[in-house]
């Protein structure tokens, strides 16, 4: 971890609270939970690797020649996407992997950058919402 | 008239196969479709990057800042690269057509409908990877603003998303709950 190494933990850290909610959650409420417990930790921890790899690929592209950045990053991109492609197909595959679980798993960090961003002012949206001559 | 003929002889040549081997074979095409939206997400992340490097070059000051908005905004805009990445799967690994009752001609034009829906990912994509670039280059020029730049790139890439989930919503309706097939 280089320079967005706090971020990541933030971001990673919260990931982690929420996976073991829902991992709580459907060991509660379902009948088969170890399917969905499964997915979510796969399709979860994956994310998160994804999401490391992600920040080491930035964190190098910022150092380069823009066009060679721009090269770099979308190459690691493809990486990244076929990672997630074994990912999901082996979810697909295997019986005792819960697709859906796995896609949340997959996503959630997604999920948690948004929310952690955009509801954390609730200025933001007061502002939106005022007047200029108030 | 000719091309009548020819559309006509294209669909006798069609009911000419078995329904099971037309919806495989659609399927086929249908997943290899679903995944040119992957093409959206690898721009606007490269595009996106060369912002990123450009706003350090001019400000090397700021380049930590500009890292972690570059990541934030990155990111996010993978997410219609996976959407996309599920449909194709589920046509070829999990596909609810093959069992599916109805005429097998329109079971074919399902699989492949899904498959061109999600080409809409393709904007998501490439448009949540502009507003990365566009704030990266922003924090840049005025890092002093980055948590307002932050909150409206991903407001901006919030909306974005949604033709891509749309483009889903359809997507999993041609495949798991088709309303055409009831039609017959």
């Amino acid at each position: 971890m280089g320079e967005t190494s706090q971020l990541q933990f933030k971001i990673i850290k919260l990931s982690v609270v929420i996976l073991l909610l829902l991992i709580v959650v459907s060991i509660l409420f379902f009948n088969n939970p170890m399917v969905w417990v499964y997915g979510y930790l796969f399709g979860g921890l994956i994310g998160i690797l994804n999401f490391m790899l992600l920040a080491r690929t930035i964190e190098k592209a910022m150092k380069m020649v823009p066009s060679r950045a721009q090269m770099y990053a979308s190459a690691n991109y493809f990486i990244r996407f076929s990672i997630m492609a074994l990912v999901l197909i082996v979810s697909l595959k295997a019986d005792y992997i819960n697709t859906l679980a796995t896609l949340i798993g997959l996503l959630l960090i997604k999920f948690v950058i948004l929310v952690t961003n955009l509801f954390s002012d609730k200025e933001y949206y007061k502002r939106i919402f005022k007047r200029k001559e108030e | 008239m000719e091309g009548t003929n020819f559309i006509q002889t294209f669909i006798k040549w069609l009911a000419s196969f078995e329904p099971r081997v037309l919806i495989l074979a659609a399927s086929s095409l249908g997943a290899g479709l679903a995944m040119i939206a992957g093409i959206g997400p690898g721009i606007g992340q490269g595009y996106a990057a060369g912002k990123g490097a450009e706003a350090v070059s001019l400000n090397p000051k700021g380049s930590k800042q500009v890292t972690m908005v570059m990541l934030l905004g990155a990111a996010v805009a993978e997410t219609s690269g996976i959407l996309a990445l599920v449909v194709a799967l589920i046509l070829l690994y999990g596909n609810p057509l093959v069992t599916a009752q109805g005429a097998g001609i329109i079971l074919a034009a399902s699989a492949i409908g899904a498959g061109f829906s999600m080409i809409a990912g393709i904007g998501p994509g490439i448009g949540q990877g502009y507003a990365a670039g566009k704030s990266t280059e922003a924090v840049g020029r005025r890092p002093r603003l980055q948590s307002s730049i932050v909150r409206t790139m991903f407001l901006g890439q919030a909306v974005a998303q949604t033709t891509g989930i749309y483009a889903l919503i359809i997507a999993l309706v041609l495949m798991f709950a088709n309303p055409l097939t009831k039609l017959l």
